[in-house]
C-alpha cells in the first residue's frame, strides 16, 4: 500500500507552493540542453510578442501606396508590398494576433475537450465510455475541413475566439481516443488501485493521479494542435470563405495567388512568400520546441 | 517471293497507315482553335443544353441565335445574320418577320424550321426570358418564315434586339419535354385582366410554366444537336472538343476543323494558358498589370480592345441612415480617390470614371451636349469639400472620427463578393480612404453572388458594389438604377412602383420618387427610365439628358471605373482575326469563324 502511494507521488511532476520555481528551473535546464530547443523557444516567443505587441507598432489603418503596388523587397519594404502598396512585413506582424490567438484558442479547446472526455471515458468505462466513444467516432468520421468550409458560410468568424472554438470542437476526437487508451492502461496500475482503496474521489484520481501521467502527451498535442489549427485556419482564409482582413495570412495567400497571379508573375512572389515564410518559421519553432516539451512533461525522461 | 509480297504489302500499308494517321492529326492539330468559354468552365456530366447555367453548350459554336448584335450604341436593331437570313421590322417595331437560312440544318440532317424557332420562344417563356421582351405571339407562316408580335399595347424598343438573341433549340428534342399544350399554358399565363377566373387560371399556368422550366433546364440530350458551325465530339473535365459541323448552312466559310474549350476554375488558370501561348482567343479577363506584360511577351499574343458599356459602382441603400442624405453621398464621392481605386483594382481592363451620371463616359459623351457635360459635377477627390458637405448636413468630427447628426459615431461596411477580386481590392482601398477620413470602414465579402443579390434586395447592405451602366442602349443602362432595384417594375405592361417599405419586391436603392435636376426642377427617374423603353433614339435623347443630370445630382451610386473589353488573340497558328471590326469583335469567336474570319496559317 505505501509502495503504491509513493509510486503515485513520484509519477507526478512536483507541484505545490514550492513546485513552480523548481518546475520552471527544471524546464529551463532541459531547454538549454540543446540549441535547437532554445531556437524553437525563441521563435515561439518572437511570434507571441508579435501577436501581443505587433498591432501597436503600426497605425490601426496600415498606409497604402498606389505607387508601390507589388513593390520588390527593399529597405523600406523588407518583404515587399501587397496589391495596394502596403508593406507585407506590417501585414504579417499585425496579422499575427488573429492567427495565433485563434490557433491558441483552438488548441485549448481541443486539449480541454479531448483530455476531459478521454479521461472520463477510459476511467469509468461502461455506458459512459460507450456514449463518449460513439460521439468521438462521429466526430472522427466527419471530414473536418469541408465541415469548416460549410460552417464558415453560415457563421461569422470575425472574432478569433469563435474561429478557435469551431476548430477546437471539430478536432478533439483523436486526442480523446489516445487519452482514453492511456487511461485504460493506467487505471489498472497499482497506484490507481491504491488511490481507489484509500477512498480518494474519482475527480482526484482522474486529474491528480492519471492526468499528470499523460501530461507529456497532452502538452505535445497542445503544440501540435496550435500548428494544425493555424493550417486549418489559414486554409479557410485561403479559400476565401471567412471574413476579409488584408493582414490575415490566409487572405494574403488567397489574394497573392488569385488576384496578383503570384504563380505566374515574379512581381507578386514576395506577397505570396511572406505569409508562407511566417508559417514555415512558426512551424519550425514548434517542432524544435516539442523535443523539450516531451522531456519536461515525461516523468521517465526527466528521471533519466 | 511469296513471303516478300505480303511483307511488302504489310510494310507499304504500314507506311500508308502511318502517313494517313500522321497527316490528318498534324493538320487537325494545326487547325485546332483553342479558347475558353467566357460564361463558364467545363462541367463534366452537365447537360448539353443552353438553358442550363452550367450546361456544356457553347454559344455561336453549337448554339445559334437568329442573329448576332453589332453592339451599336446608336442602332440597337443592327444585327449580323444568324439562323435568320433576313428580317423585317414593321408596325413601329411591334411586329417582326424573320426568314430563316434556307439551307440551315441540325447536325442530324433535319432542317431548321420555323417550328424550331417557335419551340425556342416557348422554352424562353418557361425561363421568363420571352416575357422580358414582351413577346405576345409567334406565328409560323411557312417552314422558313416566322412572325413575332409584341404583347398588345406594348411598344418595347428592344423587342427585335432581344428576340434575335434567344438561343434556338431543336423542336424535336424539346417539344416532348414542354408538352403539346405549352402554348395554351403560355397564353393563359399572360392574362393581365381583372376576371377572377382567368386570373386564377393565369396563376396556375405561371406555376405550370415554372415547373416545365425546371424540366427544360434539366433536360440532357443524348448527343449534341447543333445548328451551328461546330458540334461537341467529346468532353472531359479538362476540355471539350468540338468538330466542324458538315451540315452547317455556311460550312464553306469555316476554315477550322476543330475547336477546343479549356476548362478553368479561376482567372489565374486563364492567365497561365495565355502565358503558355495556348489560347488562340481569350475573352475579357481581369488581371494585374504584370500578368498583362507577361502575356504580351509571348510570341503571337495580342491584346484587342473594343468598347464596353459596363461600369462598376459603389451603390448606396438610401433607406439606411445616413445614406439617404444627398450630402453624405456627395461627401463620400469626394473622399474616394477614383484614380487610386482604379489603379489598384482594375489597372488593365478599366478606366477611371469621369462622370457619375449612370452611364459609362463614352455614352455620356454621345448623349449629352458639351454644355451639359460641363454641368456635371465631376466629384473629384477633395477632402475639404467632403468636410464642408458633411458639416453643412450636421455631421461633427470628434477626436478625428465623424459623428452623425443623430449623435452616433459613423462606421461603415462595404460589401463585395467572394472571387470578385477587383471589387474586393477596390472595397479595401475605399475602406482605407474612408477610415483615414474619419469614418471607420471595413470591407466584407459575401460567399456567393446569388447570396449577395438576395441580401442586397433584403436591405442588408448600406454600401455595396454594383454593375451599372449596362449599355449600350439607354433603357437597360438606367434600369440598373431606376428599375426593380429602385422599386420600378413593369407589371402587365404598366409601370408599378413598390416602395422601400415593401420588403418583398426588392427596392433597395430607395431613391426619392422625385429627384432634382441641377436647375432645381424635379423629375421622376423611374417614369423617365420606363419611357425610354418605347422611344426612338432621337426621342430618347432629352430624357437621357435629364436622367444623366439628375443622377449626377442625386448620386444614388458612384461610378468608379468603366470596364474596357480587352480580349486576347494569338496569331501564331491563325490569322485574319476581325481586329478592326468592333461589332464583330464583341461577339463570341464562333461568330467570327462563321463569318469567314480566322484562317489557319
Amino acid at each position: 500500500m505505501s509502495l503504491a502511494v509513493s509510486t503515485s507521488s513520484s509519477s507526478r511532476p512536483s507541484n505545490g507552493p514550492s513546485g513552480h520555481p523548481s518546475f520552471l528551473k527544471n524546464a529551463w535546464r532541459i531547454i538549454v540542453k540543446k540549441p535547437g530547443r532554445l531556437i524553437g523557444l525563441g521563435i515561439i516567443v518572437l511570434f507571441a510578442l508579435m501577436a501581443i505587441f505587433g498591432p501597436y507598432l503600426y497605425p490601426k489603418q496600415l498606409p497604402i501606396n498606389p505607387n508601390a503596388i507589388y513593390a520588390p523587397i527593399s529597405w523600406r519594404y523588407p518583404l515587399g508590398t501587397d496589391f495596394e502598396g502596403t508593406s507585407n512585413l506590417a501585414l504579417i506582424i499585425t496579422g499575427a494576433r488573429y492567427v495565433l490567438f485563434a490557433a491558441a484558442m483552438a488548441a485549448v479547446f481541443t486539449v480541454v475537450f479531448g483530455t476531459a472526455l478521454g479521461l472520463i471515458s477510459g476511467y469509468y468505462l461502461g455506458w459512459t465510455d460507450s456514449v463518449i466513444m460513439r460521439i468521438t467516432d462521429f466526430i472522427l468520421t466527419i471530414p473536418g475541413f469541408p465541415l469548416l468550409v460549410v460552417l464558415s458560410t453560415v457563421w461569422n468568424f470575425g472574432q478569433p475566439v469563435a474561429m478557435g472554438f469551431v476548430l477546437g470542437i471539430t478536432g478533439w476526437g483523436g486526442l480523446a481516443r489516445a487519452v482514453r487508451s492511456q487511461t485504460l492502461s493506467l487505471r489498472e496500475r497499482g497506484f490507481i488501485e491504491a488511490a481507489r482503496t484509500l477512498g480518494l474521489s474519482p475527480f482526484h484520481i482522474l486529474f491528480r493521479e492519471i492526468l499528470p501521467n499523460v501530461g507529456s502527451y497532452i502538452a505535445m498535442n497542445l503544440l501540435l494542435a496550435v500548428t494544425g489549427s493555424i493550417y486549418a485556419e489559414v486554409g479557410l482564409f485561403f479559400l476565401g470563405v471567412v471574413p476579409f482582413q488584408v493582414n490575415n495570412w490566409g487572405v494574403m495567400l488567397n489574394l497573392a495567388v488569385f488576384s496578383a497571379g503570384a504563380m505566374s508573375s515574379a512581381q507578386a512572389l514576395p506577397y505570396l512568400l511572406s505569409p508562407l515564410l511566417a508559417l514555415l518559421i512558426l512551424t519550425l519553432g514548434v517542432v524544435l520546441f516539442l523535443d523539450a516539451v516531451d522531456e519536461i512533461f515525461n516523468p521517465r525522461l526527466k528521471e533519466a | 517471293m511469296k513471303k516478300v509480297l505480303p511483307l511488302a504489302l504489310i510494310a507499304s500499308l504500314g507506311v500508308l497507315a502511318a502517313g494517313c494517321g500522321a497527316s490528318p492529326t498534324h493538320s487537325a492539330a494545326a487547325q485546332t482553335f483553342t479558347t475558353i468559354d467566357e460564361a463558364h468552365g467545363i462541367t463534366d456530366g452537365a447537360p448539353m443544353n443552353p438553358f442550363n447555367t452550367n450546361g456544356n453548350s457553347f454559344m455561336s459554336f453549337d448554339v445559334m441565335q437568329l442573329g448576332w448584335f453589332t453592339n451599336s450604341a446608336t442602332n440597337p436593331n443592327d444585327f449580323y445574320p444568324g439562323l435568320a437570313k433576313k428580317w423585317q421590322i414593321s408596325d413601329g417595331g411591334r411586329t417582326v418577320t424573320v426568314w430563316l437560312q434556307p439551307n440551315a440544318k441540325w447536325s442530324n440532317g433535319q432542317p431548321v424550321t420555323a417550328q424550331d424557332v417557335k419551340a425556342s420562344m416557348a422554352a424562353g417563356f418557361t425561363q421568363g426570358n420571352s416575357q422580358a421582351f414582351y413577346l405576345g405571339s409567334v406565328k409560323v407562316i411557312s417552314p422558313t418564315e416566322v412572325q413575332f408580335t409584341q404583347v398588345p399595347g406594348q411598344n418595347y424598343n428592344l423587342f427585335f434586339n432581344s428576340l434575335m438573341q434567344q438561343p434556338i433549340i431543336p423542336a424535336f428534342e424539346y417539344d416532348p419535354i414542354m408538352g403539346k399544350n405549352i402554348w395554351t399554358i403560355i397564353d393563359e399565363s399572360m392574362y393581365t385582366g381583372s376576371n377572377p377566373t382567368l386570373k386564377a387560371l393565369a396563376t396556375k399556368a405561371q406555376t405550370e410554366l415554372t415547373n416545365i422550366g425546371k424540366s427544360v433546364v434539366d433536360y440532357a440530350p443524348k448527343t449534341d444537336i447543333s445548328a451551328g458551325p461546330f458540334l461537341i465530339k467529346n468532353l472531359n473535365p479538362g476540355e471539350a472538343l468540338l468538330v466542324k459541323n458538315p451540315d452547317f448552312y455556311a460550312a464553306n466559310k469555316i476554315h477550322i476543323k476543330q475547336v477546343v474549350f479549356r476548362n478553368y476554375t479561376g482567372n489565374q488558370q486563364i492567365w497561365n494558358y495565355l502565358i503558355a501561348g495556348q489560347l488562340d482567343m481569350a475573352p475579357f479577363t481581369a488581371m494585374p498589370t504584370d500578368i498583362l506584360h507577361r502575356i504580351l511577351q509571348v510570341k503571337g499574343n495580342q491584346e484587342v480592345v473594343s468598347p464596353s458599356y459596363v461600369g462598376a459602382a459603389l451603390a448606396f441603400n438610401q433607406g439606411i441612415y445616413p445614406y439617404g442624405m444627398p450630402a453624405v453621398r456627395h461627401a463620400l464621392a469626394h473622399v474616394i480617390n477614383r484614380d487610386v481605386v482604379q489603379k489598384v483594382a482594375e489597372p488593365v481592363v478599366g478606366t477611371v470614371s469621369k462622370y457619375s451620371d449612370g452611364m459609362v463616359d463614352q455614352a455620356t459623351e454621345k448623349w449629352l451636349t458639351p454644355a451639359q457635360i460641363k454641368e456635371l459635377n465631376p466629384y473629384s477627390y477633395n477632402l475639404s469639400e467632403a468636410t464642408k458637405e458633411l458639416e453643412k448636413a450636421g455631421f461633427k468630427k470628434v477626436n478625428g472620427k465623424w459623428m452623425m447628426p443623430n449623435g452616433k459615431p459613423w462606421t461603415a461596411t462595404i460589401y463585395t463578393v467572394n472571387g470578385f477580386s477587383d471589387w474586393i481590392e477596390a472595397a479595401k482601398v475605399i475602406s482605407t480612404e474612408m477610415t483615414q477620413f474619419g469614418i471607420p470602414t471595413s470591407p466584407d465579402i459575401v460567399s456567393s453572388y446569388s447570396e449577395y443579390l438576395k441580401d442586397i434586395a433584403l436591405d442588408k447592405y448600406a454600401l455595396a458594389f454594383w454593375i451599372n451602366a449596362l449599355g449600350p442602349e439607354a433603357y437597360p443602362t438606367f434600369q440598373r438604377i431606376y428599375g426593380p432595384n429602385d422599386g420600378y417594375n413593369v407589371v402587365g405592361g404598366q409601370l408599378v412602383y413598390y416602395p422601400y417599405s415593401n420588403k418583398t419586391e426588392g427596392n433597395w436603392v430607395d431613391s426619392p420618387q422625385e429627384i432634382p435636376l441641377p436647375n432645381g426642377k424635379m423629375v421622376n427617374p423611374g417614369q423617365l427610365t420606363y419611357d425610354l423603353n418605347s422611344l426612338t433614339a432621337a426621342q430618347q435623347r432629352p430624357i437621357v439628358q435629364k436622367l444623366a443630370l439628375a443622377t449626377n445630382e442625386s448620386l444614388p451610386m458612384i461610378t468608379l471605373w468603366n470596364y474596357i473589353n480587352v480580349q486576347f488573340i494569338n496569331t501564331t497558328r491563325f490569322t485574319d482575326f476581325p481586329v478592326h471590326n468592333n461589332g464583330m469583335l464583341d461577339n463570341p469567336p464562333g461568330v467570327w469563324i462563321m463569318s469567314g474570319y480566322v484562317q489557319p496559317k
